[in-house]
């Protein structure tokens, strides 16, 4: 048996893309499977949330989350993942990341187990208790992103990296469409076992009783994708492989260790260049090389994940207002957990899967910033379209039209920033700062969540606040919201030239290796290639 | 430096152990139908009743290996050489005991060399833990199978057709990944195949002047070859081609070599002697260019080893001393002054899973040794760490949610119902056939 695996690891790497390659991006990729559907599971739920919790008597429009609690059930899950990051990425560098990697698995379990149980029958506790374990369960999902991504680059080929990458955090797609799918087969199910009348016919009798289970089966389910990655990535053999010649971080490595050595004594030409590269983080050289490019990448992914974070959790809101979902008050509870669900999941099967593997067919060809820059402009584009003639959309006939540019601008998220953050970051900063850098933007994009679950929910309500759901205060209304999210996009877009402008850096150099590592790959090559030549002489 | 109560710990774990070493008895196995060798152990019997043989009734320990098994078990082989007529060249598999620190005082099984093959002169264990290869001095090389649990354990012998009668080899290696295995001969012969089928990769009668050391990569594509002449070599598994040749000053001498096991750490160590002083230096494999260099042990060594996570590197030296290294800082953490008094130290390897370091000598036979570095996280107190910040949290949270009424903002105040108020209501055919959207059910 292990001699089996380990053998699998060998032919990983010599073989070319082949079934192996496959088998690794869906096992690496799970991992973001699991995190996209626990994240985004509970923007599917919330509606029913406010039906049954906080339903009350005689009020015209059924029961909804006070804005407090509904930006708490909503967004605790990112206060955990920024924690669970810091947490887990400290615990890594102690004891190795393997060995962490099934806590934090473990953890998604039990949470996820947790978020659908309750300390006892109020409503009060039950939403307590739902909060409480939405954040260890982003605590867990904190400490297993960054533990895929390391898999992702251990377990890639050498010569396919970056498109290799890209499909596994496409991954993520298929984690949304995934809760989607569950939430309609669940609704569905339930829908035809337990009939109720619309709200507005009887108030109390459209919310059933069974349909406190239907919140807590989708979020438990969670517990399920993540217990198959756990047994999926125990059955991997042990990582035998210098990550750092896989992920290009063998200077940071040599110069590591040099620091604790004697240094042989060497040429000027080559001293010289030791000093020009011994700046640290944060000092004056490295602010004037490269602090551009790390706000370059901090805020891109900062501003995108306002953005897509903000349109993820708040889908149901735009499509309510708008009338392609009906008035709440025309639907009884579990119609409308159906029509939610049916509605996210036709967007993200048409638009964010799509845009996620139109990305990893093309990044290697056309770049990352063509990529980056494309993404924001459209999404730019398509948002004023939607927000400017506002009320061109609001009226039945024309919905479709909107739904359609509203798809597009999750078809360019995706295809687009979405995944060129992640990418870029890795890949333009020198070795010793790369993995330092990318977790700086990384926690910025999380930050860029936080601001989005929380801040979008307020902005998007009605200015009249007599029209606003109950314990709204008035917002700006969704046409002037979406006018926010365009000039984030924008900004967006603006903040995407400070990455390569500050080196002078043409279009078509960014869209391959720096410089840096083009150089090493070339010499490497010409070096193997000198020696392949060379007989064998006796030594 | 080591504190006063370290050094006493040590020397009363070697003076047990070597007081269980030399209390050891033979044990062979009996087979009637072979007549020599019931003679031989009548002789061993009639030797112990005397009481005062003056030697050893055992041939010296000539090298050893961990097994590492099922279920965190580890196993120790060791290669005994004849001694006499009286006592045959023997392998012999002990298990350890991680509590004590030492090795089982009889051992679990033993291999009875024929007195053509030789001695062991060096053993190498397959990743899997199910079998080793052991280098006879005859010039042969013989597999050997483990089979059975702790209590009934028994070693199968197979002869290796490649490996029959090339020549007596200095070292012999299986891969990180178990499936390549090398031999590097006595005359500079080096091989390379691929295990277990055993297809040639590399066949070089001519790789060195003789071959000292090698060691292959943790992901399993190079192999480093060291010469006793001075140079060291790196050869590309995949194809057997020659890839490198270190470089080095004129005065140096590279002996030993030690693939980084570390994945952060692409590196090579080397023991490199210079004049009277021996040094250990560090190789970049991405460019083989050395980074630099340290003094760590004081004589010169003569073996080196790198622990299972890579953290640890550890010299063995020819007057008998240890020392272990922290990687990432290339500080020693642990010295053992003379562990083998005045004897070169054949052989060096860490435990699989434990802090603890298998050395054997001729002159002392195997010790176990207990290394004084800093105890690892263990995975149980980590899990007590999450575990007191998931009740800490949980505790904070309770005290919101009694003082927090104002923010969960219930409409119906403090004792909200956890669902509306369910009314029987009496459908009429006609209305609840107008509710259903999908038609008459009978349909």
């Amino acid at each position: 048996m292990a001699r089996e695996q380990i053998q699998v690891l060998n032919a990983l790497d010599v073989a070319k893309t082949q079934w192996y390659h496959f088998t690794a991006i869906i096992i690496a990729g799970m991992g973001f499977f699991t995190d996209a559907y626990d994240l985004f599971c509970i923007s599917l739920v919330t509606k029913l949330l406010g039906r049954i919790y906080y339903h009350v008597d005689g009020a015209a429009k059924p029961g909804t989350l006070p804005p407090n609690v509904s930006a708490a059930v909503n967004g605790v899950a990112f206060c955990g993942t920024l924690s669970g990051q810091l947490f887990f990425g400290w615990l890594g560098d102690k004891m190795g990341r393997k060995k962490v990697y099934g806590m934090t698995l473990m953890l998604m379990v039990i949470c996820s187990i947790g978020s659908g149980l309750s300390f006892g029958h109020s409503a009060k506790s039950v939403i307590a208790t739902l909060c409480f374990f939405r954040f260890w369960l982003g605590f867990g999902i904190g400490g297993d992103y960054p533990l895929s991504a390391t898999i992702m680059s251990e377990y890639s080929n050498k010569k396919t990296r970056g498109a290799f990458i890209a499909a596994v955090f496409a991954m993520q797609g298929f984690g949304i469409l995934a809760g989607g799918i569950f939430a309609i087969i669940i609704s569905v199910a339930f829908k035809e076992r337990f009939d109720a009348p619309p709200y507005e016919l009887d108030p109390a009798g459209s919310t059933v009783a069974q349909a406190d289970y239907i919140w807590r089966i989708i979020v438990m389910v969670g517990a399920l994708p993540a217990a198959l990655t756990y047994y999926w990535r125990m059955k991997m053999p042990e990582t035998a492989r210098y990550t750092a010649l896989v992920a290009k971080n063998t200077k940071q490595a040599a110069a590591d260790m040099s620091k604790v050595l004697q240094v042989e004594i060497q040429a000027e030409p080559q001293k010289e260049e030791q000093k020009a590269n011994s700046y640290g983080l944060f000092s004056k050289e490295f602010l004037r090389r490269h602090g551009l490019h790390l706000l370059g990448t901090a805020s891109t992914w900062f501003l995108l994940d306002i953005a897509f974070y903000s349109q993820n959790l708040f889908q149901k809101d735009i499509f309510s207002a708008i009338g392609w979902i009906p008035p709440a008050k025309t639907m009884n509870a579990i119609e409308e957990v159906y029509r939610i669900a049916r509605a996210q999941t036709l967007i993200a099967l048409c638009s964010t899967v799509p845009g996620y593997w139109f990305t990893v067919a093309l990044i290697d060809k056309i770049g990352r910033f063509a990529i980056q820059l494309m993404g924001f402009f459209f999404m730019t584009v398509f948002m004023f379209a939607l927000a400017i003639p506002y009320d061109h959309w609001t009226h039945k006939d024309n919905r479709i039209g909107f739904v359609v540019i509203y798809s597009l601008t999750f078809f360019f998220a995706n295809f687009g920033p979405n995944a060129t953050t992640f990418v870029v970051p890795a890949e333009i900063f020198p070795a010793r700062f790369r993995s330092t850098c990318h977790g700086i933007s990384s926690a910025s994009g999380k930050l860029g969540a936080i601001v989005g679950a929380f801040g979008f929910l307020y902005l998007a309500q009605n200015k009249d606040k007599s029209k606003a759901d109950a314990g709204y205060p008035a917002g700006i209304g969704v046409k002037n919201a979406l006018i926010v999210l365009g000039v984030v996009n924008i900004l967006g877009f603006f903040f995407t030239f400070l990455v390569p402008e500050a080196n002078g850096k043409s279009l078509e150099e960014m869209s391959g290796e720096n410089d840096e590592d083009v150089g090493t790959q070339e010499e490497s090559e010409q070096s193997h290639s000198h020696n392949n030549n060379r007989t064998v002489p006796y030594v | 430096m080591l504190s006063f109560s370290s050094l006493t710990f040590l020397f009363k774990i070697c003076r047990r152990i070597q007081f269980s070493d030399l209390r050891r008895a033979p044990f062979v196995a009996l087979q009637l139908e072979k007549r020599s060798e019931l003679a031989i152990w009548v002789s061993n019997f009639r030797t112990l009743s005397m009481g005062n043989d003056a030697g050893s009734p055992q041939g010296p320990v000539t090298c050893g290996s961990w097994i590492r098994r099922p279920e965190n078990l580890n196993l120790v082989v060791l290669g005994r050489s004849r001694r006499g007529s009286s006592c045959p060249s023997l392998l012999e598999i002990f298990s350890f005991d991680p509590k004590t620190t030492s090795l089982s005082t009889s051992p679990l099984t033993t291999y009875v060399l024929e007195a053509e093959e030789g001695d062991p002169v060096a053993i190498t264990v397959h990743p899997s833990g199910d079998d080793f290869v052991c280098a006879l001095s005859n010039g042969s090389c013989k597999l050997f199978e483990l089979y059975g649990r702790e209590t009934n354990m028994k070693l199968l012998a197979k002869e290796l057709a490649p490996l029959q009668g090339i020549g007596p080899q200095k070292c012999i290696s299986f891969s990180v990944d178990g499936s390549k295995f090398a031999a590097g001969g006595m005359d500079g012969h080096l091989r390379i195949m691929e295990w277990p089928s055993m297809r040639v990769i590399l066949d070089e009668p001519r790789a060195h002047n003789s071959v000292q050391d090698m060691d292959f990569s943790l992901d399993s594509e190079f192999l480093a070859s060291t010469s006793t002449d001075g140079s060291a070599r790196i050869w590309k598994t995949e194809d057997g081609v020659p890839l490198n040749t270190l470089s080095r000053n004129s005065d140096e001498k590279i002996e030993l070599c030690r693939f980084s096991k570390d994945g952060t750490k692409p590196f090579l160590f080397c023991s490199v002697q210079k004049g009277d002083t021996s040094v250990t230096a560090v190789y970049d494999i991405s460019t083989w260019n050395k980074i630099g260099h340290k003094r760590l042990i004081r004589k010169s060594a003569s073996v080196m080893s790198i622990s299972n996570d890579g953290k640890y590197l550890s010299l063995g030296s020819k007057d008998g001393d240890i020392c272990v290294v922290e990687v990432k800082k290339m500080q020693i953490y642990h010295y053992s002054k003379r562990l083998h008094l005045g004897t070169n130290i054949a052989s060096l390897e860490f435990c699989p899973g434990e802090r603890v370091v298998l050395t054997t000598s001729v002159e002392w036979g195997a010790l176990v040794t207990k290394l004084t570095v800093p105890k690892d996280w263990k995975e149980w107190q980590i899990y007590l760490v999450l575990l007191g910040l998931f009740l800490a949290s949980a505790v904070a949270f309770y005290i919101f949610f009694e003082n927090s009424d104002s923010f969960w903002n219930f409409p119906m105040g403090k004792d909200q119902p956890a669902r509306p108020r369910f009314k029987p209501v009496l459908k009429d055919p006609q209305s609840y056939d107008d509710q259903n959207i999908w038609g008459p059910v009978d349909m």
